[in-house]
Parts: C-alpha cells; sequence; structure tokens
C-alpha cells in the first residue's frame, strides 16, 4: 500500500521528466510500434486505400507464395551467404587490427595509422562504391594497371559473380575495419595492467601473454559482437549491394533488402514485400535468441 | 601488449610495415579518384593516371559547379543535415536525461522496450506506410522524423549522463530549477564531447543520406546529393550525365565523375581531423560501460 503510494509520489515528483520523454514516446511508438503492428499487412491483401482493417484478410497466403517463390529463394540463399562469409571475413579482421595497433610500440605511429582507418566509415556506399569501381576499372583504374604492368590481362571485378562476391566482401572491410577495431581498443585499455606484470615475472612471452591475458581478457567484447551479427544473419543493408550491384551480377548480389524494394515500393506489392519482410525480422530475432541462449549456457555471458 | 623489457623482434618491424599497408590501402582509393578528377579525359580512359593527374584541367570541377542540379543538391543535404542533425541531437537528450535518472519510475520498462526496437523491426513496408499515412513523402521530414533518435546514440547519451554527479542537479532543483532549465543550463553545458560525438554521427548520416532519399523523395528539388552522385555514376550504362546535366555532349563525363565523388566527400573530409578526437573518446563512453 506504502509502496505503490510513494511510487505514484514519485511519479507525480517526476512529471516534469515524463513530460520531457513525450517526443520520445512518440518517437518510438509512431516509427517502431506502429510498423510492428503494420506488419500485420503481410496477413492481408492489402490496399492503400483501404488500410489495414479494411483489406481482406488471407492468413498465411503471401508466405505460401513466398515459399513457392524461387526468386526468394535466390535472394535468401545470397543473404545468407554474403553475411556468413562476412562472418569469416570482415567480423574477424577488426579484432586482428586491433591486435596489431595494441602491439605498436611508438604512440605516435599508432595514433596517426588510427586515425587513417578509421576514415572510410564516414564515407556514404555511394561514394565507397564509386571509389571501388573507379579503382577496379578494366579501362582507367589503378589495380588493373599493375595488373597490366606485370603482364596479366585486366580483371572484370564488377560483372564476374565470384570476383564480385570477393569485392563485396573487401569493400566491407575497407570501410569499417578501422571502426571496428574501437571497442576491441577500448577493452584492451581496460584491461588491468598487473596481470601482464604477473605474467612478466612468470616469464611469459609476448605470444604467451597475448594468448593467457589479452585474448581471455577482451572475449566478453568478441562474444558481444559475434552475437550481433549472428542476430543480423537475415539483414543486409540496402545501400552497399544495390550500389556495387549491377545487372551482370544479379544472380549473387540481390538480397532481401533489394528484393523488398524492388517487389514493395517498385512493383507495389505491398503486402507479400511486408511478408518477406517480417519472415527477415523473426529469423534475425530467432537466431540472436539462439545465439544468445547457446552463449549462456556454454561460456555463462550474452547479451541479455 | 609491449612492454619496455621486451626486446625489438622481427615482429615490430612486421607490425610496422603490415599497419603502414593497412592505412595506405585506406587512401590510395581517395588519392586515385582525386588524381582522375584533375587528369584529362584522354589520359583518364586509355589508363594512363594512377596517384598523380595526368593532363591537368579543371573542367571536372567546374561542370559540376556549374550544374544547377548539382548546387541545388547540396542546397538542400546542407538544409537537411543542419535541421536534421539540430532535432537528432535535441531529442535524444531528451530521452537521455529522464532516463539516466536512476529512480524514475518505469525506468526499466521503458528501456527494455527502447532496446526491444534495435532487434526487431516491422520492417520497410509498414514503415514506409506509416511515413506515407503521416503525409510525409517528398518533405524533408521524411529524411528525418524516421530516424529521429538512433537507439545507440541513446544508449552513449544516456551512459554519458549518467556519470554526471547527481548533485548539481539536486542542489539546482533545491534552487527551484525546472527539470528542462537543468538539462539546459546544468547538464548539456557538462556534455560537449558527447554532443560533439552525436553531432558527428547524426551529421554524416544526413550528408550521406542515400536510401530515405531514394524511397521517400520525387521531387528532383528535394534530392540529396548522394542520390545526384548515384544517378551519375552507376545509374545506367551512360544515362547518369544526361539525367543530372541535361545535356552530356561535351562533358568529361569521367573526370566529372571522379570530380562530384570528391566534391560530396571534400566536407567529411575537411571536417574529419578535427572531429576526430571527439568521436573517439564518444565511441569509447559507450563501449566501456558494456
Amino acid at each position: 500500500m506504502t509502496l505503490t503510494e510513494s511510487r505514484w509520489r514519485k511519479v507525480i515528483r517526476d512529471r516534469h521528466l515524463y513530460l520531457l520523454l513525450l517526443p520520445v514516446f512518440a518517437y518510438y511508438i509512431v516509427f517502431h510500434f506502429v510498423p510492428m503492428y503494420g506488419v500485420l499487412m503481410a496477413f492481408t491483401d492489402f490496399n492503400v486505400f483501404a488500410g489495414l482493417r479494411g483489406s481482406p484478410w488471407v492468413g498465411l497466403e503471401n508466405f505460401r507464395m513466398m515459399f513457392r517463390n524461387d526468386d526468394f529463394f535466390i535472394v535468401l540463399r545470397n543473404t545468407v551467404l554474403l553475411n556468413v562469409i562476412s562472418l569469416f571475413v570482415a567480423f574477424p579482421a577488426p579484432l586482428v587490427l586491433a591486435l596489431l595497433l595494441n602491439e605498436v610500440r611508438n604512440r605516435r605511429f599508432k595514433r596517426t595509422i588510427q586515425g587513417i582507418v578509421y576514415l572510410p566509415h564516414f564515407l556514404s556506399w555511394v561514394v565507397v562504391s564509386g571509389l571501388i569501381i573507379s579503382v577496379l576499372s578494366p579501362s582507367s583504374g589503378i589495380v588493373n594497371a599493375v595488373i597490366r604492368s606485370f603482364g596479366g590481362e585486366s580483371v572484370y571485378f564488377m560483372t564476374e559473380p565470384a570476383w564480385w562476391i570477393a569485392i563485396y566482401q573487401f569493400s566491407g572491410v575497407w570501410k569499417d575495419v578501422g571502426w571496428g577495431t574501437i571497442i576491441y581498443l577500448a577493452a584492451l585499455s581496460a584491461l588491468d595492467p598487473n596481470l601482464y606484470d604477473a605474467a612478466m615475472i612468470d616469464g611469459a612471452s609476448r605470444w604467451q601473454r597475448l594468448k593467457h591475458v589479452t585474448l581471455p581478457g577482451i572475449t566478453p567484447t568478441i562474444l558481444v559482437v559475434f552475437l550481433l551479427s549472428v542476430g543480423n544473419v537475415m539483414t543486409i543493408s540496402f545501400d552497399r549491394p544495390f550500389l556495387l550491384g549491377n545487372p551482370m551480377v544479379l544472380e549473387v548480389a540481390d538480397v532481401i533488402s533489394t528484393y523488398v524494394y524492388r517487389v514493395g515500393l517498385l512493383n507495389v506489392d505491398y503486402s507479400y514485400a511486408a511478408a518477406v519482410g517480417l519472415f527477415q525480422s523473426v529469423v534475425n530475432f530467432v537466431f540472436l535468441l539462439t545465439a544468445n541462449w547457446l552463449s549462456n549456457r556454454i561460456k555463462g555471458q550474452g547479451l541479455f | 601488449m609491449a612492454t619496455r623489457r621486451d626486446p625489438i623482434t622481427w615482429f615490430d618491424a612486421l607490425n610496422v610495415v603490415l599497419l603502414t599497408m593497412v592505412a595506405a590501402a585506406c587512401v590510395i582509393p581517395m588519392i586515385h579518384v582525386t588524381a582522375l578528377s584533375f587528369s584529362s579525359e584522354g589520359a583518364i580512359l586509355s589508363g594512363r593516371v594512377s596517384l598523380l593527374p595526368v593532363g591537368f584541367q579543371l573542367q571536372g570541377y567546374r561542370t559540376v559547379l556549374e550544374s544547377a542540379a548539382m548546387m541545388r543538391a547540396l542546397g538542400f543535404t546542407v538544409y537537411l543535415t543542419i535541421l536534421g542533425t539540430s532535432v537528432n541531437v535535441m531529442i535524444t537528450a531528451l530521452g537521455a536525461y529522464p532516463l539516466a535518472k536512476p529512480d524514475l519510475v518505469g525506468r526499466r520498462l521503458i528501456w527494455l522496450l527502447i532496446l526491444f526496437t534495435m532487434f526487431f523491426s516491422g520492417g520497410l513496408i509498414p514503415i514506409f506506410m506509416v511515413v506515407r499515412a503521416l503525409g510525409l513523402l517528398d518533405t524533408v521530414w521524411a529524411l528525418i522524423l524516421p530516424g529521429m533518435i538512433a537507439t545507440f546514440n541513446l544508449i552513449l547519451m544516456k551512459t554519458y549522463f549518467s556519470g554526471i554527479p547527481t548533485s548539481l542537479a539536486e542542489s539546482a532543483r533545491m534552487d527551484g530549477a525546472s527539470e528542462i532549465g537543468i538539462l539546459m543550463r546544468i547538464i548539456l553545458p557538462l556534455s560537449t564531447p558527447i554532443i560533439a560525438t552525436l553531432t558527428l554521427f547524426y551529421g554524416v548520416g544526413h550528408w550521406n543520406q542515400f536510401f530515405l532519399a531514394l524511397i521517400y523523395i520525387q521531387d528532383p528539388d528535394k534530392y540529396t546529393l548522394q542520390l545526384r552522385l548515384q544517378q551519375l555514376i552507376t545509374d545506367g550504362i551512360g544515362y547518369g550525365p544526361t539525367v543530372v546535366f541535361g545535356q552530356a555532349d561535351d562533358i568529361p563525363v569521367e573526370s566529372v565523375k571522379a570530380g562530384a565523388i570528391m566534391f560530396a566527400t571534400a566536407p567529411v573530409l575537411i571536417a574529419f581531423p578535427f572531429l576526430q578526437r571527439h568521436f573517439v573518446k564518444g565511441a569509447l563512453i559507450g563501449s566501456l560501460k558494456e
């Protein structure tokens, strides 16, 4: 009784704070929770003018269509394939770079390198794809100029599917490897120096210290980054595949986001595209929960 | 980590070489495209340009700067960036301040719901329907409101606010200051590092805005710079310059493309060194909390 009373007294005392939160509530409700309700359109034959309630309910028909559609399986395969390769390439790259930076003796050299490798993160994908297409151009690009100077022939990097996948991976590493080191460098700087002193006294070499002090110390951070990528297994942001892609490589470059854009917004097949989007969100969420559960069981720690 | 007592080994030398190569790989594409932007069309097409301009010319940049379409896109993008970033930082602060108060009733539930939005989304189409229903299509607000708060940035700011001693706010409250007054006159002046960080993050987001402009904007007067740039460099094969410049017969297409890329990137490159020390500090605040 008194407990609820004091809670209410606190609410009244803090009424101005709740007032400050109003625009924040409004934002999350309108642009996050209303769309979560609106996704029910995936179960209707959606009509923009009739709205969600006025559109006929069709149950799982859109999902049935989705699982019978070859295009859907192609974009599903591409999304998962590109993300799984990223898990082996883009996920470890910042960790390795952070560990290398951590071994640098000269502070000024370290800071200079850090400053340079952070930069590409702030360029847009339009600019990055423009840079990459220029650099790899078979006629005017610097990479093919080097290849030719060694007697090779120009490589059509952007139009051969296998090369395109490699370039897709490389572009992600190029843009974000530096940025990705920040979280690891923060974790490294938070490690207890006493552990290193103790290891030194025990005669541990640099390699042994890396293996037995550094890596175990930042494992929680690695785990967090890993779980977050697993929770995005179905997500590839629109810009990168759309801007690097071209008609010649559509068989590997078309992913869920570009497919939803094309089917939903260009061909205005709203309910079908919403169904694809819902499938994506649900699979992501299930993967996140499963990976988190496994991580809690095996390592005793997770995101939540 | 190496200490003074560790002898310098071949690994240290290899590490310096390796890191230098990584840094070089980061800047070489930018140097190459800068060189292209100043080079003659003939030199570019015959593949003679690497890191220095060949057949120096300024026609590429002149074409970009004289283009009404590019200039309008620049003007709109500056407007979007200033307006959008102001709204973002202000509203994020309004959220972070109450949520940093440890005994706010309902804080855990509110926070849980906010974090949930990081891991589950209604998807593109339902969000598009909301923007459409609100009548925001073809307005600058379609590019601002759907991303008004980035939850990650809200976490950074809340964490920063949590580190400010509560005694300061308490004594102001004793003196009869209102909550908004405390936020404006006490908390925010103490928070310049995190404000600078979020200004950079949100500002770069608007400056680089491509996708939202692609889906929400039809009116060419409201195209963002990145959307124009994309039309110029990747849209179709050879149609880009005609779309952007009207007619493209006497335009040195390759150097114009390179010039437009550098033109859209220059502000980021210029601002970057000044803002760098802030964002590293700011990003560390968030990750250290984990």
